[in-house]
């Protein structure tokens, strides 16, 4: 079986910036802490391959580890959304029309309502800014995101004859939706979460980028771009390396995840 | 006036058509049949220039003299809509649902530049006027969904008649339509061809409608034109040995032992089916609507009983209701004489029915192998996990697939096959009553055949009752021992197949028997 080439592009860089986070766990050029002023502003050279910061921070080793904030929060984020959202959009389509159904769906128009970034600033306000509070902001707002994805998805499900088949068969509610629709809406889950995990990248880079995400000194891109931009005009390259890192990763997880949902469908793997 | 000669068309490198030949003359209708993904549809969007990227043709299409294969897109243009009209199968998605009729018949003439914007208007009115859509009952602004699947047809008509073409081809223009539509639209149809010296290109699977409709006849197969000459005496005298074989297989009876014993596995009494409607106004009541009004049956042991009627008759709902999927507003079920209720159903008593539906591609979940589909009602039944691989063989080897298949997904499967392995599905735990909600409805003749066959084969090996649903009357007739014939939510009439089919009493039966097109007696001897 031939891959796609796209799912296999995607899967690389996001794969690259992965086990950049990783090793950044054990091993950086230089320590992200290691301040030499003396050192500041330099361009990308042997030493230093991606150049350093105003502070003369390695810049290379503040991606590896700003990768693992940024990772770790995407993670966590899009684990919340699912977890809540892909069962209660499941109840509200295996109940379609009920109280239940209502009280969900309106319960997500309610958190929809909000602007979501917005929410996340007054949540990091109150509690104190921190990748936590991050995590927890940027997770709540992938609830509704997944349970309307979930029950669009199941809805359509209901409808057909293998559910029937399976009702006359004697399943419950609880079993078709776990046995049928689940695994047929999982292609658009993994689409689904994929768009999230990268918003979530975004979302992460954009708290800290108005310093309310991961705290200094511990390195986050977002903050690497806030600091950065006076800088644009003397060291192009403080900024650039960190804007790269976010557009590339959010690129290859979309790249990633339309090749998975390809791979994942038997009906487009026999087309192909 | 529209000929093909020596037409191929490969699409990527695959041949679709093969030296195909015919010739449609002014004001005749001709039909073109054959089975699916035989390549008629493939022949018209040949001789259209509607052909997907990839395709390469080869021969000749001459229209009115002038090579078509050679001609550019913008003459194509020219000629589509105003030279050529075409009509489709499925009228509920061939019109642009946020549009109003009026202006999507007036649009081709704007487009063809061959009427001023009033002008234009006006003829929309006169055109949906003839295909039986008058501006007082059905005004210009109605949408698509505020008309029937019939009306729609019309509005797609009139839209393909609007600038008079001189031909018009008509691909399965009735085969989403019920018996009663099929019969109004073809009237239509053949007063068009009448009339406006139109030529009628049919394209169709049903050799009954090509009988009452065409005047010459081609038959497809795999690409290619096996026979073609006058329609009557292709039927009487067909040589190719695929046209026999159509016929034989369209008027397939299989052969039935009646075994029928005298207790009811079914029974069902008064039953009441309302639903919800739409409300008028906002905050206003609901008002109900009653699908099912008073339906009372019996079904004994081993027997085949039919149920017939148009789409929205209540035929579907009244399934649902007895299979327990949805719950009565009065009346009751009961299955070997224990009541059914929506809701929870012990598995012993449900395991005592199960059920095939139409469609052979949305019956089964796409993501398990055939074993797993197959094994689904062992749900109800406790049977030891060890045991049911093989009886999942032995039920796949019963409708004539090998126990090797279990290990399949289904999209790897014919249409035919999905629905053999759907009828493995339903009795694999040896139900008593299997309901048939349109089985072979969606199957080429020949599959039908062996379907039918299959269908009473396993009927005398397992005692099976059956309750066969369907708008077919000819496969309805060929299978069952009783047929009921429902309209608008009751049982207009009932009784032994063959007594209703030959005398029926009611006006709704006359009026559907009559409907129904048929291949005339004498023709096939």
């Amino acid at each position: 079986m031939r891959l796609p080439g796209q799912l296999v592009f995607g899967a690389v860089l996001s794969a690259v910036f992965l086990l950049a986070a990783l090793v950044s766990l054990v091993w950086t050029p230089y320590g992200v802490e290691d301040l030499v002023i003396s050192n500041k502003m330099k361009p990308p050279s042997g030493a230093h391959w991606l150049g350093t910061d105003h502070f003369g921070r390695d810049i290379l080793s503040m991606l590896m580890v700003g990768a693992r904030t940024s990772i770790a929060v995407a993670i966590v984020a899009v684990g919340i959304g699912m977890a809540l959202g892909v069962p209660l959009g499941l109840a509200a389509a295996a109940n379609r029309g009920s109280l239940l159904d209502e009280v969900i769906m309106r319960g997500n128009d309610l958190v929809f309502a909000f602007p979501s970034l917005v929410i996340a600033i007054l949540i990091t306000a109150v509690f104190g800014p921190s990748a936590l509070n991050a995590i927890l902001a940027i997770g709540i707002f992938n609830i509704p995101v997944f349970a309307r994805v979930t029950r669009g998805g199941a809805l359509s499900l209901w409808t057909l004859d293998y559910v029937l088949a399976a009702r006359v068969a004697g399943k419950g509610r609880l079993r078709i939706s776990v046995e049928h629709i689940l695994t047929n809406i999982a292609n658009l889950l993994i689409v689904q979460g994929t768009i999230q995990f990268s918003l979530g990248i975004l979302a992460e880079a954009g708290l800290s980028y108005v310093g309310l995400g991961a705290q200094p000194p511990v390195p986050s891109w977002g903050r690497m771009l806030a600091e950065s931009q006076t800088l644009i005009s003397l060291a192009p390259h403080v900024a650039v390396f960190p804007g790269l890192a976010i557009v590339l990763t959010v690129l290859g997880l979309n790249l990633m995840g339309d090749g998975l949902r390809d791979l994942l469908d038997p009906r487009l793997r026999r087309a192909r | 006036m529209l000929s093909a000669e020596g037409l191929s068309l490969d699409i990527h490198g695959q041949s679709i058509l093969r030296d195909v030949s015919f010739e449609v003359a002014p004001g005749e209708v001709f039909g073109l049949v054959g089975e699916s993904g035989s390549g008629k549809s493939m022949t018209a969007l040949c001789a259209m220039g509607l052909l997907p990227r990839g395709a390469v043709r080869r021969g000749a299409v001459r229209f009115g003299g002038e090579d078509l294969l050679g001609a550019g897109e913008r003459r194509m243009c020219d000629l589509r809509g105003r030279q050529m009209g075409m009509i489709f199968q499925e009228p509920m998605t061939a019109l642009n649902p946020v549009r109003t009729i009026g202006d999507q018949v007036a649009e081709t003439l704007l487009v063809h530049g061959a009427a001023g914007r009033f002008e234009a208007r006006d003829v929309a009115r006169e055109r949906l006027a003839r295909v039986g859509l008058p501006e007082e009952r059905f005004g210009l602004d109605r949408y698509p969904h505020e008309l029937s699947g019939g009306q729609r047809q019309r509005v797609c008509i009139a839209l393909a008649v609007a600038l008079r073409p001189r031909l018009l081809i008509a691909d399965e223009p009735t085969t989403a339509l019920d018996v009663t539509t099929q019969a109004q639209i073809l009237d239509l149809l053949r007063g068009l061809v009448d009339e406006e010296g139109m030529a009628l290109w049919l394209i169709t699977h049903d050799l009954a409608v090509v009988a009452d409709m065409a005047d010459h006849v081609a038959v497809m197969r795999h690409g290619r034109v096996v026979e073609a000459a006058a329609t009557e005496r292709l039927f009487r005298a067909g040589r190719h040995e695929y046209t026999q074989r159509l016929l034989r297989d369209s008027r397939h009876v299989p052969k039935r032992v009646a075994a029928v014993g005298p207790a009811p596995v079914l029974e069902v009494r008064g039953a009441v089916r309302d639903y919800p409607a739409k409300r008028l106004r906002l905050l206003g009541p609901r008002s109900m609507f009653r699908a099912v009004d008073g339906v009372s049956l019996d079904i004994r042991a081993g027997e085949s009983v039919g149920l017939v009627g148009e789409s929205g008759c209540g035929k579907s709902t009244l399934t649902r209701a007895i299979l327990g999927l949805d719950p009565l507003q009065g009346g009751e079920v009961r299955l070997d004489g224990q009541p059914v209720h929506a809701g929870y159903l012990p598995g012993a008593l449900r395991a005592r029915m199960q059920v095939v539906f139409q469609d052979p591609y949305g019956s089964f979940n796409p993501r398990h192998r055939v074993g797993r589909l197959v094994a689904e009602p062992f749900h109800l039944v406790p049977v030891a996990v060890s045991g049911r691989r093989q009886r999942v063989a032995g039920a796949l080897q019963a409708v004539g697939l090998e126990p090797a298949d279990m290990d399949k997904f289904i999209h790897e499967f014919s249409g035919g096959q999905r629905q053999r392995i759907a009828i493995a599905r339903a009795i694999v735990i040896r139900p008593k009553l299997v309901i048939l909600d349109e089985a072979v409805s969606a199957l080429d003749v020949s599959i039908r055949a062996q379907i039918l066959d299959l269908l009473a084969d396993m009927q005398q090996r397992f005692g099976l009752s059956y309750l066969f649903i369907s708008h077919d009357l000819g496969v309805v007739r060929a299978i069952t021992d009783r047929v009921l014939v429902m309209q608008a939510g009751r049982i207009v009439e009932q009784g032994e197949t063959g007594r209703v089919f030959e005398a029926p009493q009611h006006g709704y039966t006359r009026q559907l028997i009559a409907a129904a097109p048929r291949i005339p007696q004498d023709w096939v001897g």
